[in-house]
């Protein structure tokens, strides 16, 4: 078994970020032919970009030395020229096949990166020989071909070949341009007439020729299958009519095959000038770049305190350090942008995972996805995938019912899961919906009583009974289906969410189905904070966990047990002092008035006590770094200006560990 | 074997502007020039920034330092290891700083002008040690670092890995990875 060593190098690195954009491409692509390919029709550019998908990816691994990728990524090759050829049949059980080398490839590749063993791919690759080897048998009548000028017919390779006796068999008529563009603006102008020209029929070949009038201009031949002919050209295009003869002039298949890769092919040229649209950048690089521009945010804040002093000498001085202060922080937005990543990605492979289990399991699911054009964080986007992996399975084996169990129950035998995302605000809502038969309520609390998870059961309302599917230990096996669990549990889900700042919760109505909505920040990297005064010390507290902001005084100041809560609307809430909380050395203290910043979740509330209030900012948020890798309570570091630097608190770590171990601490 | 690096004069009690150049001209004269090998042979020489804590002299490799900053507002992190006093924003990135005598088991040091921060090089980060003094570079061949005496090793010298003699002074050589790596507690 080959093993490979974990490399680091900038050129390597690079080059496995390629392999894993081509992946995901990949992925894109075979999704996208797989929901169009249901309706009987062969998507040709949909096959020639997954062919090609693979086709740079076997390049790509070859050059790094994954040698198991880079073969796998041929095999797959293979079997898609077959398919684009009409050679092979494009049906449920090569899509199968298709899906299934996708995702040995994407483990390849994952444990290739780390270096670790890779598993055997014999099996896949026979499967794929096995596809190969159902090849169509030629139909006997050959379709009747054109009567094309020589230079046109030469130029063809068999996949145009190809096409071309399709669209006749077809019906369509045959149209020949010939267009000169100049070479400066030639791409531009040939992607406009491309557009026009595809929106009515299929261009079959755009074929490069000398242009011998001009010396700065190029000439090409596209070749047309359309019902009618193209409407009203721009200039210098001319257009003509090739009339299809009734008797074939030559077979259509079995020809020597040309390169479908020839510098001249029309799809080569598409998809180099796609590829230059964008900008491949080392996440780390960009990192840099944010950390600079977070500085000069803070430095303009420090000088912008201080210029703000000269407004009776210099008013213009002010004005001008504000406007300079608006267009940083507009830098700052946009360079953010570029860590944002649409959140269709992930998308594509749910769809694979639904269509996976169905297949498997012979479910009859439909997965709907909406709001895939929603960007968020990249760093999110890597870290939320494992999650909404974990609910739409959830979804599958404890919420949606069996065919028999569906249908006397009045509902359609196909099984829904609903993911919709959206933004609100600076965070991104998403939900996991399925139209099941929802939670059993009856059963968590059994279950939670049984885990002593609480001592009443049943007098908890029924929202926060619903939480205890978070809980560690809360298998939801037991309590939701009879089914197996193959799930994982929630607090998993739940853990994932946390570390990401995000929330998670559950809706749910018997018979009906469930709905987990996860509230997520759009970045990780700027946080917008409330910077709150304890003891003479600032801290930073991610505006997002913060529920409502409360000044107390002394009359709703409350001491149980010789420990401080906040009487808030016919609720006591335990309140926190930071600095007795981090270190339960401090000196304590008898009375208060300030400020309660009410963080956690609707079940466990927690005050933060605040002597002041600083204001609110968008920050950088910075590691601590390895050497304070083991405390727990802070997430980070933000600079305030050029010499200030203060702590981001991680209120839900607080809240977890007052709930925890409050006792012990002595409040 | 104490060996006074604080030549300069104290710098006079009601004078900030003083204070301030006294401790930049120290600094620049202590980083211009490389003080040249007392062994005039042809082998590579490495450099060793020689700085002082707690009254004793001490020298890390230069190749590890990015460099020396002022001392500056430090935030205090709480629940940190016990010798990391907080961190600075530097440059843009957070540096954790370590007061390298409560690392080292010494005595607490006065905060004085002369203080400093030495910013190494950990893994992909940066760590700040804070010292009493920053002295030169010298630049001795590798083969130069003598082995700990036998009478000075112990627990005492469990973060020196050698010794580098500079104009009859020696100064411990620290191990660096082993003063970064807070699961390394000296006895």
């Amino acid at each position: 078994m080959p093993r490979y060593d974990h490399d680091h190098s900038p050129g390597i690195r690079d080059s496995l970020a390629q392999v894993e954009e081509i992946l995901e491409k990949l992925a894109g692509d075979l999704a996208a032919l797989v929901l169009v390919s249901g309706e009987g029709n062969v998507p040709s550019p949909l096959i020639n970009a997954v062919f090609r998908d693979a086709h740079s990816l076997k390049g790509v691994a070859g050059m790094l030395g994954y040698t198991e990728v880079s073969g796998l990524a041929h095999g797959l090759e293979n079997l898609l020229e077959l398919l684009r050829l009409g050679k092979s049949p494009l049906d449920a059980v090569s899509l199968e096949i298709l899906e299934a080398s996708l995702d040995h490839l994407s483990l390849l590749v994952r444990l290739s990166c780390r270096g670790d063993a890779l598993p055997d791919s014999s099996l896949i690759l026979k499967r794929i020989a096995a596809c190969c080897a159902r090849t169509i048998s030629l139909p006997t009548f050959l379709p009747p071909v054109p009567l094309l000028p020589e230079r046109v017919a030469a130029a063809l390779n068999e996949f145009e070949k190809h096409r071309l006796a399709e669209s006749i068999r077809r019906g369509a008529r045959l149209f020949l341009l010939h267009a000169s563009f100049l070479l400066e603006s030639f791409d531009k102008e040939i992607e406009n007439l491309m557009d026009g020209l595809k929106s009515r029929g299929e261009v079959i070949s755009t074929i490069p020729t000398p242009g011998f009038e001009r010396d700065d201009a190029i000439d090409f031949d596209i070749l047309v299958a359309a019902d009618e002919a193209p409407g009203a050209l721009p200039s210098g295009i001319t257009c003509e009519e090739i009339p299809v003869a009734a008797a074939p002039a030559h077979p259509c298949a079995g020809e020597p095959v040309i390169s479908p890769l020839s510098t001249s092919s029309p799809d080569r040229m598409r998809s180099e000038r796609s590829g230059s649209g964008t900008v491949r950048v080392d996440i780390r690089a960009l990192d840099e770049l944010i950390a600079l521009v977070g500085e000069l945010v803070a430095g303009q804040r420090s000088l912008g305190n201080e210029v703000a002093q000269a407004i009776v000498v210099a008013p213009a001085l002010v004005k001008r350090a504000e406007r300079l202060g608006k267009k940083l922080r507009e830098l700052q937005q946009g360079v953010m942008e570029i860590r944002m990543v649409p959140l269709r990605t992930l998308y594509d492979k749910l769809t694979r995972i639904v269509r996976r289990i169905s297949l498997d399991e012979g479910r009859n699911l439909e997965l709907e996805l909406h709001g895939g054009e929603t960007r968020i964080d990249k760093q999110i986007i890597d870290d939320l995938f494992d999650p909404l992996m974990h609910l739409v399975r959830n979804a599958v084996d404890h919420g949606i019912e069996g065919a028999a169990e569906r249908r006397s129950a009045g509902k359609s035998e196909t099984g829904r899961i609903i993911v919709t995302a959206g933004q609100k605000g600076n965070r991104v809502v998403i939900q996991v919906a399925d139209d099941g038969r929802g939670i059993n309520l009856a059963k968590v609390r059994r279950r939670a009583a049984a885990l002593g998870l609480l001592q009443q059961p049943d007098t908890m309302p029924d929202p926060e009974a619903l939480e205890l599917i978070f809980e560690p230990g809360f298998s939801t096996s037991d309590v939701i289906s009879e089914l197996s669990g193959r799930g994982v549990g929630m607090d998993v889900v739940k853990n994932a969410i946390t570390a990401l700042s995000g929330e998670l919760s559950v809706e749910s109505e018997s018979g009906y189905g469930s709905r987990i909505i996860i509230s997520l920040p759009l970045t990780l990297a700027i946080v917008k904070t409330l910077i709150i005064e304890v003891g003479g010390a600032s801290y930073g507290v991610p505006v997002s966990a913060i529920q409502e902001m409360v000044a107390v005084t002394p009359e709703e100041f409350v001491s149980l047990e010789g420990n401080p809560w906040l009487s808030l609307r016919e609720m006591t809430i335990p309140l926190v002092r930071l600095d007795h909380f981090f270190d339960r050395n401090s000196a304590p203290w008898d009375d208060f008035s300030g400020y309660a910043v009410v963080t956690g979740t609707s079940s466990r509330r927690v005050g933060i006590m605040a002597d002041g209030i600083r204001g609110e900012h968008d920050l950088v948020l910075k590691p601590l770094g390895e050497l304070f890798s083991g405390v727990r309570g802070i997430a980070g570091a933000l600079d305030l200006s050029d010499d200030e630097t203060i702590l981001l608190l991680d209120p839900m770590a607080i809240v977890d560990e007052f709930c925890r171990g409050g006792s012990g601490r002595g409040f | 074997m104490v060996f006074d690096l604080l030549r300069t004069p104290p710098a006079p009690p009601f004078d900030p502007l003083g204070v301030i150049l006294a401790g930049r001209e120290a600094v620049a004269a202590a980083l211009e020039a490389a003080d040249l090998p007392e062994s005039g042979g042809k082998e590579k020489l490495t450099g060793f920034l020689w700085f002082t804590v707690g009254g004793e002299n001490y020298a890390v490799e230069n190749q590890r330092v990015k460099e020396v900053i002022l001392p500056r507002r430090v935030t205090p992190v709480p629940r940190a290891p016990e010798a990391m006093t907080g961190i600075l924003s530097h440059r843009g990135a957070i540096i954790g700083v370590m007061d390298l005598s409560a690392r080292l088991g010494l005595e607490e040091t006065l905060a004085s002008a002369l203080q400093r921060i030495i910013v190494v090089r950990m893994g992909e980060g940066l760590c700040g040690l804070l010292v009493n003094r920053v002295g030169r570079v010298i630049m001795r061949p590798i083969t130069a670092v003598e082995p700990l005496p036998k009478e000075l090793q112990g627990t005492e010298y469990e973060f020196v890995f050698g010794i580098i003699r500079y104009k009859g002074a020696q100064l411990l050589l620290l191990d660096l990875d082993k003063i970064l790596d807070l699961g390394v507690r000296p006895t």
